[in-house]
């Protein structure tokens, strides 16, 4: 099964491709979000989905072709532009694929199957962008969400997703296991902490 | 009962079941059973320390199989002050025997490398030791001491299990970090072997937390609240 999320914000085009996806038996549905709130990205991180379908009109103009973002804050490696309708085509070939809602069920299947068949050019890197070591170090130090979002001048929605990564990519949960994470990987200096 | 034949039954012998599942030797002294229990079957055993053949048979099964969970009949019949004197018997195992030994052992591998790991992690454990300890005296002192009021049939008005459940922190967390960072990020130190056996007990420490908090969220909580709603 291929799992799979939408981000789609007409209900009757999600509730449509999902259909489309169910009634081809080899998708199972992670998670569909229509309605236009902040916290789309979070609810496909902790889905897991393999693929994320995604209308790039969810996206603020200037963000729609970072894809790359998109994987950060989702973790999800193959991401595929819904088109319903105008699409920039600087925007579209930074995607790793696109669907449009004219497509058949069997193209858009096609299509995606074989984005899942193709390698991913590199397995999943572990280590923490520079952001991240950057927040890091903020919460060994102790600091707010609030805080971190200020002085980096960040959503605190941005700021909790980059955590939920550290946590992943390092496996370590709790503020004072990252703490420790930061000493030993030398993020820190034991003195600064209080 | 569809998996009846995959879990545990009263007429299995005791040693059998500790040949298939050796990790329920842990259980034993928290029902006071010792070892040496020759032919005898786990019914007998039951009966001669006193325990509900029952009650037993749910916990080990709870233990052993991820997939097992006790069927509504099995839950009904567990006795209240018996699953608290075990819980209560688990609590005093893992703040005397297991927490102390991962201290030692982790003490015994940190003091010979570098001084700032050192201080962090001892600080860091020293962090956890508080958070378990505070979560299992306020079961102590606060909730069973409630629990064993409504069994035996007095009225509490300040309390609910509810706010039990509200509260019923997550134990699991910083033992889990504990074990990462031992596995990927302490560098090396010359404590190979040690650091072997604290990271298997650790898993096993886990193991054991995570079971007792499902006794505590399937059984015990679902229990009062029905006690409660005869009131």
């Amino acid at each position: 099964m291929i799992s799979v999320a939408i981000v789609e914000p007409y209900p009757v085009i999600a509730k449509g491709i999902e259909q489309t996806l169910r009634d081809l038996k080899t998708f199972e549905i992670a998670t569909v979000v229509t309605e236009h709130c902040q916290f789309f990205l979070e609810r496909v991180l902790s889905s897991h989905p393999d693929i994320l379908i995604i209308n790039p009109m969810m996206l603020d103009l200037k963000k729609r072709a970072r894809v790359e973002e998109l994987i950060e804050l989702t973790g999800c490696h193959r991401v595929v532009a819904l088109q319903s309708g105008f699409l920039e085509i600087e925007v579209a070939r930074r995607y790793h694929a696109v669907i449009d809602i004219a497509n058949t069920p069997e193209r858009i299947a096609s299509k995606l199957r074989k984005l899942v068949e193709t390698e991913l050019s590199e397995p999943e890197n572990n280590e923490l962008s520079s952001r991240e070591q950057e927040i890091l170090v903020c919460v060994a130090k102790g600091m707010m969400n609030k805080e971190i979002a200020e002085k980096h001048k960040l959503s605190i929605h941005t700021v909790i997703t980059h955590r939920k990564n550290i946590a992943r990519k390092t496996g370590i949960k709790s503020v004072s296991g990252l703490t420790v994470f930061a000493i030993l990987n030398n993020l820190i200096g034991i003195e600064e902490i209080e | 009962m569809t998996h009846a034949t995959r879990h545990y039954t009263a007429d299995m012998k005791m040693f059998a079941l500790v040949e298939t599942d050796h990790r329920l030797l842990l259980l034993l002294p928290r029902f006071n059973i010792e070892l040496g229990f020759g032919e005898q079957s786990i019914r007998t055993a039951c009966q001669k320390h006193d325990i509900d053949t029952d009650f037993f048979l749910m916990i080990c099964n709870i233990y052993s199989f991820e997939d097992y969970m006790p069927d509504e009949e099995t839950a009904q019949k567990v006795d209240v002050c018996q699953l608290i004197a075990y819980l209560s018997k688990s609590h005093g195992y893992y703040l005397n025997h297991r927490l102390q030994a991962i201290n030692r052992e982790l003490q015994a591998i940190i003091k010979n490398g570098e001084k700032a790991h050192a201080t962090i992690l001892t600080r860091f454990f020293k962090e956890y030791e508080k958070e378990i300890s505070d979560h299992f005296t306020y079961e102590e002192n606060v909730v069973f001491p409630y629990i064993l009021g409504v069994a035996g049939g007095h009225k509490n008005t300040d309390y609910r299990i509810d706010k039990f459940e509200e509260n019923h922190t997550n134990i699991n967390d910083k033992l889990s970090d504990l074990k990462n960072i031992l596995i990927k990020y302490l560098p090396e130190t010359s404590a190979l072997e040690e650091r072997m056996n604290l990271i298997f007990n650790i898993f096993s420490f886990e193991l054991d937390l995570r079971k007792h908090t499902l006794l505590e969220d399937w059984i015990l909580v679902p229990k009062v609240r029905q006690m409660e709603l005869l009131w």
